[in-house]
């Protein structure tokens, strides 16, 4: 069994570097990348509606099941784009682990790279985990199973009034924020746009870009907790 | 003259085959106005007359124009001064009694021949791979025969200004050469002469990296911020964007 799967994964990694080798496994990374990223914006702004009120905000599930087909159809493209990009993830960290095996007696001083772009597979992981306990805390509703009745708005309330949850979030929102600030640029680098003179701007727009998404995301759970948004 | 004193930590390894350590060595009155090269020449010297091995080093124009001098220093290849290769880094940067470690380029494509001397052929059959276009030989064109814009013949130049040193391998976490192919990519990819053959010759220079150990880019930058030459991550937009260009070939 092991040995049938060793050589499916090794038969799978000599087409990868026989056909789109290292520089095409980062073009899939940036493809998937950015797919991820245009969830989030729109998650954000289903979750936006929490500033809007109850009514509004619980009828956005109800929404969405309106249309069950393209639900469907977008979280597979969602599963599909994330396994693709954590598998690449995983594939090119290892190779670039087996392109340095002795490494210096000290350490590289970094002189030009962002903590961030450095971590990228750390607050990937984070990211990871982040999402198995979102959708187990608010998509099946582990941990009210007792109450089944409750609505969505309540449910959010009950769950960041708790201060463990909220940091757990915002923790997981940070590491987000890491994520995509370097991601975005890195993306831009790997998709070839910044050939011209605009590759500054594109890294500054990433970082705001990954800062207001993130303040804006963490703002919800903050707002719960500290009781501007109430029952 | 305040001549100064340093502790050198340097990487010795006898060959490929033989563990390395690292070694201490004590030096004196050395002028600040010496290079680092100019140092170790005298550290050699006195390793000789004490019966020592001397330290193996590579240099050649010793003017920042060759590439041969490669070494990581105190951390960060060729040294902390932005632009500059080790030859042409003066013992003044340092301070008086400071700790210097020196440490050849480390990634499992270079291969260690001895202390801070690597194999660095792997640039070379990258290069063999594409990185050329084919001419017919002949008496040399005319000069003026094929008109090139000056904003094209500018970028190639800038790329073109790669010594092929390797200090974006050294540099990188992932020890990856892209910010090398790219130039070499680049600077024919801007010109006329280099078209025919960009799609093939893109192919075949990422799959040789490839196939030499290199790692894949994480676009941290750290390349651009050592490279001597200064050659800027756009090459490596370029590289990708040729890549992507050659997939349907
Ligand atoms: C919502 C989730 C995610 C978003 C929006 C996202 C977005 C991105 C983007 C835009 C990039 C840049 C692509 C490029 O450099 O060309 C990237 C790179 C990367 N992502 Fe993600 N990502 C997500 C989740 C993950 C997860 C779960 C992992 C798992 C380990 C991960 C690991 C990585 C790594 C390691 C890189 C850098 C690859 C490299 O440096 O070579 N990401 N991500
Ligand atoms: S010896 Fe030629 S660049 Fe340093």
């Amino acid at each position: 069994m092991i040995t049938l799967i060793e050589s499916i994964e090794s038969k799978i990694c000599t087409l990868i570097e026989s056909k789109i080798s290292i520089v095409g496994s980062k073009v899939i990374m940036a493809l998937t990348g950015a797919c991820l990223t245009m969830f989030i914006l729109i998650h954000l702004l289903g979750n936006m509606q929490l500033y809007a009120g109850r009514d509004i905000f619980n009828s956005y599930p109800e929404l969405l099941r309106n249309f069950p087909i393209s639900l469907w159809f977008a979280r597979i493209l969602l599963i599909f784009t994330f396994i693709s990009h954590i598998s690449m993830a995983v594939y090119l960290e290892r190779k670039n682990k087996l392109s340095r095996i002795i490494q210096y007696n000290n350490e590289l001083i970094p002189i030009g790279s962002s903590f961030a772009s450095r971590t990228m597979l750390y607050s990937g992981f984070v990211i990871i985990a982040f999402v198995l306990f979102h959708l187990i805390h608010l998509t099946w509703k582990c941990f009210y199973v007792q109450n089944p009745n409750l609505d969505l708005y309540s449910l959010m309330i009950v769950s960041f009034r708790n201060p463990f949850i909220t940091i757990f979030y915002i923790l997981a929102q940070i590491s987000l924020f890491l994520h995509l600030s370097h991601g975005f640029s890195s993306a831009a680098q790997t998709l070839s746009l910044t050939r011209n003179k605009l590759a500054k701007n594109i890294r500054l727009f990433g970082f705001w870009f990954a800062f207001i998404v993130t303040i804006l995301y963490i703002s919800i759970p903050v707002s719960i907790l500290l009781r501007v948004i109430h029952d | 003259m305040n001549l100064r004193n340093y502790t050198l930590k340097i990487w010795r390894q006898k060959d490929k085959f033989s563990p390395s350590y690292l070694d201490t060595i004590q030096v004196k009155d050395i002028s600040p106005d010496m290079s680092l090269l100019e140092m170790l020449d005298v550290v050699n010297n006195h390793l000789i007359t004490i019966n020592k091995e001397p330290i193996a080093f590579e240099s050649d124009c010793r003017e920042g124009i060759c590439g041969a001098c490669s070494i990581v220093i105190n951390g960060i290849p060729h040294g902390k001064e932005r632009g500059t290769t080790a030859c042409q880094l003066h013992m003044r940067h340092f301070e008086d009694g400071e700790t210097i470690t020196l440490e050849p380029w480390r990634a499992e494509a270079f291969i260690p021949i001895k202390d801070l001397v690597v194999d660095r052929t792997a640039f070379d059959r990258i290069q063999q791979a594409g990185g050329y276009i084919s001419v017919n030989t002949g008496s040399a064109p005319d000069a003026h025969s094929m008109l090139i814009h000056k904003n094209a013949a500018d970028e190639a130049f800038d790329a073109a200004a790669c010594i092929g040193c390797g200090a974006c391998v050294a540099a990188c976490k992932n020890a990856s050469a892209m910010l090398f192919v790219g130039a070499k990519i680049s600077q024919l990819a801007h010109l006329p002469q280099g078209d025919p053959e960009r799609k093939r010759r893109t192919n075949a220079m990422v799959m040789q990296m490839e196939k030499e150990g290199f790692g894949s880019c994480s676009n941290t930058l750290e390349c651009e911020a050592v490279c001597p030459k200064e050659i800027s991550t756009k090459v490596i937009a370029e590289l990708n964007w040729e890549f992507i260009r050659s997939i349907n070939n």
